[in-house]
């Protein structure tokens, strides 16, 4: 390590003449025009920024329905789907006419009867679909009658089924 | 304001300003510019390579110093960029000329006595030849030490490498660079 003690002082590493202060101006040329560009990339992306907003805003206020608070593209199906829904229980009630019970039946007054019987039940069942509150169609006629029938009809029910429990209890009665 | 009375503090603090950050670089280039330099050579050795890499430096600082977090000297964080650089920079050549870790120690090694930016010294080129066949990180513990004297405090915080580990790569380095010179 002695024998290299002697040269570590001396520096064997020559610089060209000048070439410091020329070091210098080069590099603070460099760094301004770094600073140039820094400045331009954040007014170009405050520009940028500025512009994608108001395109997000032009978008909302095109496609926004403010009375539904819904967009535009997107139409609910619902009412028809529930009206179609409806309007195809008359035609399985048909259906239900023509079923071979009904053609089991020998005379043809019977016959008459038991369709006839079988279409009050289709009008029960279209009727009790009508308190959902939408009107149906029967036999092609709107009919504002459904809802008086159909009370009656459930009243008669009732009082039916309250006579055939009395009954019940009175044998149940009678026989403890 | 003479270079040497001119704080750390006071560069950085003019630095956050947007309206003097130019002056504050420009102090900055003259504290620091000649050992940024030196730190470089030593690891690159050609003056042409030297230069590039020096502008290299000086860009990377102006764009990071604003996120210096004092958590170590001004100094040790500039050498610490130097370093890196200068290693990258390497790398880069070596992938250049398509020469390989030995191949391009070799041609180092051969650039010495032509190089025009160098001593003409016999000595001072066999000692350089030396430290040139050193591996890179041994070669930095070796010239950082032997020309700098930098303390292996210093050294260890530079390279994250525990003083020991160190102390032992300067001993191993001394011995080869000594058996070169033997040899030649």
């Amino acid at each position: 390590m002695n024998e290299l003690d002697k040269y570590k002082k001396q520096n064997p590493f020559i610089v060209p003449d000048g070439f410091f202060d020329a070091l210098r101006d080069e590099v603070m040329e460099t760094v301004r025009k770094e600073e140039k560009r820094r400045l331009f990339r954040r007014r170009v992306a405050f520009v940028s920024s500025a512009a994608a907003v108001l395109v997000i805003v032009l978008m909302v206020s095109i496609f926004w329905k403010p009375s539904t608070g819904e967009l535009v593209a997107i139409a609910p199906e619902k009412t028809k789907t529930e009206t179609q829904t409806i309007m195809q229980i008359p035609a399985d009630i048909e259906e239900i006419v023509e079923t071979p019970a009904a053609k089991s039946v020998s005379s043809p007054t019977q016959n008459r009867v038991l369709a006839q019987s079988q279409k009050s039940t289709s009008t029960k069942m279209v009727s009790s679909v009508a308190t959902a509150n939408v009107e149906v169609e029967r036999n092609g006629e709107i009919t504002s009658s459904i809802m008086e029938e159909y009370t009656e009809e459930l009243e008669q029910e009732l009082y039916c089924d309250a006579l055939l429990d009395l009954d019940l209890y009175l044998d149940l009665c009678y026989e403890y | 304001m003479p270079k040497t009375q001119v704080t750390d503090e006071y560069i950085l603090e003019m630095f956050k300003d947007e309206k003097t950050r130019e002056k504050a670089f420009g102090l900055l280039m003259d504290k620091f510019q000649s050992d940024i330099y030196y730190a470089i050579r030593r690891i690159v050795f050609l003056h042409e390579d030297a230069k590039d890499v020096t502008q290299n430096v000086f860009v990377k600082i102006w764009r990071h110093l604003e996120g210096f977090r004092g958590d170590s000297s001004l100094k040790t964080w500039i050498t610490r960029i130097c370093i890196n650089e200068s290693l990258s920079f390497i790398e880069k050549k070596k992938k250049l000329l398509n020469l390989n870790e030995e191949e391009y120690l070799n041609w180092m090694v051969q650039a010495v006595p032509e190089d025009r930016y160098f001593s003409a010294d016999k000595i001072q080129q066999l000692i350089q030849q030396a430290i040139l066949s050193l591996p890179e990180k041994q070669r930095i513990v070796f010239t950082y030490r032997y020309y700098d004297e930098m303390p292996y405090e210093e050294m260890s915080k530079l390279l994250n490498t525990s003083e020991g580990a160190l102390k032992a790569s300067y001993h191993f380095a001394v011995k080869k660079v000594e058996e070169f010179l033997k040899n030649h």
